[in-house]
């Protein structure tokens, strides 16, 4: 098909156009997910929006409570941020381990979100750190908690003349010391063979947050004193893995197993 | 739909159909041939070129949607006359053997030594860690990089 392309400017123009053309326009950030999927005839949108000059939606922000991380932000804008590596480390972690400086350059947190990947490795971090989104369109806003944000795979709550406008994560100070993020397996362009775990310590429990084994990402929490049998019970409590060709379903429960007792060792 | 784009220093405007990348915009359009495709999406880093200041797969960013910006490509990075530190560098050490990844080494390592004066072998070998190499096994590229740095006067940090 012949895409029609729209290049915006500002955010005004932006949700002009996504009201204008609703379902039919894909909105492009970094175009890391979206023109891979394109170029294996996966996706052919009708028309596409390019987003990369809106500068509304670029940048990290400290308000008072809150820090804001607009949506076109790169990911490796976010890793180089002092503050979010110093207190928001397993979002830095997760940025910092994702694809290749090159795919980190061009690649936007607004289009991990939105590509609603259960692998996805920025929202696991969000999901502990109680994230809210910040949703836009040319009637109105509104901010919805990180968890209801998902339907499923590839599936968001996003209505078609909506855009995400900002991630807003609740001031925090999820150090280095407790709390990280963790992902087994290689990732390449449309490969989901990965299982992540982000964790928080919060005084005597461990709250985690998996991705890669179940539709959208799942959580849990553990008290630290709890013994193996306990764990693992709390554990398959919150995961559904699949069997497919990356990786079987026994592989993908054992392998979130074995960390979250590692993290559990690390952290007595 | 005709674009700007201000390529290795020049401003260009081009007409581009639906979907071209700017990886085919330089090769096709531009006569560019520096740049070479290898997995042609986003793995391989053999297409790397510096999109408005940082290195990016150009197999992967659609020409329709970068109007206005600015890339270099490795023809920008060389000298009209002789070759830069960094492909002198590659050369000495023997970094170079079919030569089809070398461009992307090239700026990846270009951008990473402009924007530092000190830098670790673990800052450095991230920053390539978005290029593949099927030919050297790595350390004789990382030797010619290293030799790069010295001639620039870098400096290496204890880890
Ligand atoms: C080689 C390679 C390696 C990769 N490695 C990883 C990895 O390790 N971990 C990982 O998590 N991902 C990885 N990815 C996937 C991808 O890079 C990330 O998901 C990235 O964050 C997507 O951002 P983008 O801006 O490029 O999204 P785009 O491709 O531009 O968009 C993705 C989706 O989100 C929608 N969208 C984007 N922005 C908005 C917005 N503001 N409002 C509404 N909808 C929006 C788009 O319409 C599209 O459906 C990899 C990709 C490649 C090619
Ligand atoms: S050809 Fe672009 S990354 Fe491989
Ligand atoms: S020299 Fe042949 S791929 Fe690197």
């Amino acid at each position: 098909m012949n895409n029609i392309f729209i290049n915006v400017n500002n955010l005004n123009d932006l949700l002009t156009a996504k009201n204008e053309y609703g379902k039919k326009a894909k909105i492009l950030a970094g175009g890391t997910d979206l023109v891979v999927r394109m170029k294996n005839k996966m996706m052919d949108p009708e028309v596409i929006i390019s987003i990369r000059k809106v500068d509304e939606l670029k940048g990290i922000h400290s308000k008072k409570n809150d820090l804001i991380i607009g949506s076109l932000t790169t990911h490796s804008e976010i890793e180089e941020n002092s503050s979010i590596k110093k207190n928001y480390y397993p979002l830095f972690q997760a940025v910092y381990s994702l694809g290749s400086p090159q795919i980190r350059n061009l690649g936007t947190i607004g289009g991990n979100i939105g590509n609603a990947s259960p692998s996805g490795d920025t929202i696991p971090p969000l999901y502990i750190m109680d994230a809210k989104i910040k949703l836009m369109s040319k009637n109105g806003e509104r901010i919805v908690d990180i968890k209801n944000f998902f339907k499923g795979p590839g599936k968001t709550i996003l209505k078609d003349d909506e855009i995400i406008h900002s991630i807003i994560i609740p001031k925090g100070r999820w150090t280095k010391k407790i709390s990280g993020f963790y992902k087994v397996g290689k990732r390449n362009a449309l490969a989901i063979g990965v299982v992540s775990v982000a964790w928080i310590i919060k005084e005597d429990t461990i709250r985690f947050s998996f991705g890669g084994v179940s539709p959208t990402i799942s959580t849990t929490e553990i008290k630290k004193n709890a013994n193996k049998k306990k764990v693992e019970k709390e554990v398959l409590k919150a995961i559904s893995p699949i069997d497919d060709i990356r990786g079987s379903k026994n592989y993908r429960r054992d392998v979130i197993l074995n960390i979250v007792e590692k993290i559990k060792n690390d952290n007595p | 739909m005709e674009i700007r784009l201000k390529v290795n220093g020049e401003w260009k405007t081009i007409d581009v159909s639906s979907k071209e990348t700017l990886l085919q915009v330089l090769r096709e359009k531009l006569h560019l041939m520096g740049t070479k495709e290898g997995c042609g999406k986003g793995e391989c880093g053999a297409c790397t070129v510096i999109l408005d200041g940082r290195p990016v797969p150009s197999c992967i960013v659609i020409a329709a949607t970068i109007d206005g910006s600015e890339v270099v490509t490795v023809e920008g990075l060389t000298p009209n006359e002789g070759l830069n530190p960094i492909q002198n560098g590659l050369i000495e050490a023997g970094g170079v053997q079919c030569g089809f990844c070398t461009p992307g080494f090239v700026v990846s390592g270009t951008d990473f030594f402009k924007k530092k004066d000190k830098f670790t072998i673990s800052e450095l070998k991230r920053a390539l860690s978005g290029n593949l190499c099927r030919c050297t096994g790595y350390k004789k590229i990382l030797d010619g990089m290293l030799i790069a740095a010295k001639k620039m006067g870098k400096e290496i940090k204890d880890e």
